[in-house]
């Protein structure tokens, strides 16, 4: 058997650090998706209330403390800030799986639970900045129209900002995790939604296990229940703002510990 | 790249054979992959050393998942696989000295081909900067710095199978897996992808190339591993395979004007162990392939025959199968 030279190749120095590896992905991740035809799309559609409270403060005379408290409860909370972190904590990494680019990332030297947290980071993101942002706007355009001072305000605002801030990381940590546990992007989110978030956040005590009763605890909502929820209990449950914010984050660090465990065990037939 | 300390290189048992040169880089031992009750990977046991070494065996013969198996893509159900000592499931440092070609055609599609081997490039470690060296280098090496800006989505089979090349090859790694890497690619594409694997393998670096074509890879190695149906049928050197295959009978299909003249001629000869007359021509047995081919032309020429065809299906890999696996 003959010999070859061992090769000795020369390249430019490197940094191997998961940590700077995972921000790495996390930045070029988050370009990508930021500049999708997808955030486009989503920032439109979370644009739109925006837009309609402006005419409707501007032409309408509407108070804007009710228009905000109303455009949060009723489309944001339930409807917008889970419509976004659908489209963006599902297909997290199952996107690259689907689409087979996944063996691209699997074989650089990242620690797959590092490569899982940096594809989870720039979801969240990008959700975070598409729904918080017109809500920052939101409460802008709302204070042109409300009949009271700002200082009153600001807990309302602070309130409904916090609670979709906190909403958005919720959602997209649990839509991310179902995806990975099921290995489909939309369909497990979508069940979800439909039995905890819209059933189960309709009766009273099974409420707490939704995203949708924390938010409202956050923003200082609580009695706007549920049909159901009426029929079943005198007075609705009511907890703290911090409680909610503690429960929140609670479900986003359970959502995402679980997933980062599924995914470092997965194996990718691609 | 040197071995840790802490981390040894399999125990090598007598059994194994080390295919290619120098030191192994790439050790497997008793890896078995089952996908449910299906075995995929089956007891395989390798050595490959520096240089390029072929993987051949028909379609579904278990070459990609045995790749997957080696790179750490999936654990083997059972076994382990080391590159350079180091155990490769779960030991994420082992990619930094490893590129892959895969087979499937996977794109981030939006970007450039530019774009997606820096985004690949800056992941191994490297500054913007000199990812940016390093990519650009890599598609000028792959001969495709022109098409570079354009997005992927724009690009042809064969573009797209060379920036796929270009992103493994873009952080000079030292061990190097191409899954059919010549598929889709047009001949001088795939000439310039024969030489340049040819090089990286001159140049030291440990190249597994994967095909079911054995005229390919012979183009580029005489170092192959003969896998079917899961298992290892054959391993070594090319010639010394070739004369495992030249010990059965090698048939050659002949179509020429009057079959049954040209068989009769063709039974004056030692060599020829069997005649059979089929709808179109005949096929000759034979276990003297390389004279025979030459004889038939001269016999053809000599005698008026007016030779139409002559074809082997035994230049296949199939048929190699057929000769190793009882």
């Amino acid at each position: 058997m003959s010999s070859s030279p061992t090769a000795t190749i020369e390249r430019p120095p490197r940094t191997l650090s998961a940590l700077t590896l995972g921000a790495r992905l996390l930045t070029l991740d988050f370009k990508r998706q930021l500049f999708s035809r997808k955030a486009l799309v989503n920032i439109v559609i979370q644009l739109l209330p925006v837009l309609i409270g402006l005419v409707a403060i501007t032409t309408q005379g509407l108070d804007g403390t009710t228009l905000f408290r109303n455009l949060i409860s009723n489309v944001y909370l339930p409807l917008l800030i889970p419509l976004t972190a659908l489209f963006f904590g599902g297909p997290t990494v199952i996107n690259e799986i689907e689409g087979r680019t996944i063996t691209y990332l699997t074989l650089r030297p990242l620690p797959r639970a590092i490569l899982y947290l940096a594809k989870f980071g720039a979801s969240l993101l990008t959700t975070l900045l598409i729904t918080v942002i017109p809500i920052v706007l939101l409460a802008a355009v709302c204070m042109i129209g409300a009949s009271e001072p700002l200082g009153d305000l600001l807990p309302l605002f602070a309130g409904g900002i916090g609670a979709a801030a906190l909403g958005a990381i919720a959602y997209t940590a649990i839509f991310a995790a179902l995806a990975v546990l099921f290995y489909a992007t939309l369909l497990p989110g979508i069940v979800y939604f439909v039995v905890v978030e819209m059933v189960f956040a309709a009766i009273p005590i099974l409420e707490l296990l939704s995203v949708r009763f924390h938010m409202r605890t956050i923003a200082g909502l609580q009695q706007e229940r549920g049909f159901l929820a009426g029929l079943i209990a005198d007075e609705p449950l009511a907890f703290e703002w911090w409680v909610g914010v503690l429960i929140a984050a609670f479900f986003a660090i359970a959502a995402t510990a679980v997933a980062t465990v599924v995914f470092r065990q997965r194996q990718f037939h691609v | 790249m040197s071995t840790p300390p802490d981390k040894k290189p399999l125990e090598k048992p007598p059994e194994v054979n080390q295919i290619g040169d120098g030191k192994v880089v790439i050790a497997a031992r008793r890896v078995s992959y089952w996908y449910g009750q299906v075995i995929a990977v089956n007891d395989v046991s390798l050595d490959i050393g520096e240089g390029v070494v072929g993987l051949l065996g028909p379609n579904g013969a278990g070459k990609s998942t045995l790749l997957k198996c080696i790179t750490g893509q999936i654990r083997p159900t059972t076994g382990m696989v080391t590159i350079d000592g180091r155990r490769v499931w779960d030991d994420p440092t082992v990619y930094a000295e490893l590129g892959f070609v895969p087979e499937q055609d996977a794109f981030y599609e939006e970007m450039s081909g530019r774009d997606f081997v820096i985004h690949l490039t800056r992941l191994q470690g490297f500054s913007t900067a000199d990812a940016t060296t390093l990519a650009e280098e890599a598609i000028e090496t792959v001969a495709l710095t022109e098409q570079a800006h354009r997005p992927i989505r724009e690009y042809s089979k064969g573009m797209r199978q060379r920036i796929k090349i270009a992103q493994a090859l873009a952080h000079r790694p030292r061990v190097i897996f191409l899954d059919e890497p010549l598929s889709g690619t047009d001949p001088v594409g795939r000439r310039h992808i024969i030489d340049l694997i040819r090089r990286l393998g001159d140049e030291g670096r440990t190249l597994l190339v994967s095909s079911h074509i054995l005229h390919e890879v012979q183009a580029m190695t005489d170092n192959i591993v003969l896998i079917n149906r899961g298992r290892v049928v054959a391993d070594g050197n090319l010639y010394r395979i070739r004369e495992m295959i030249d010990e059965h009978p090698h048939r050659i299909f002949v179509e020429c004007a009057e079959p049954r003249k040209f068989a009769s001629l063709m039974t004056a000869f030692d060599d020829v162990l069997r005649l059979e007359f089929h709808d179109r021509g005949i096929f000759v047995s034979t276990n003297d392939p390389e004279s025979c081919y030459s004889r038939i032309r001269d016999l053809c020429l000599d005698n008026d025959l007016k030779l139409q065809a002559m074809t082997s299906s035994d230049n296949n890999l199939s048929a190699v199968f057929r000769y190793l696996v009882p």
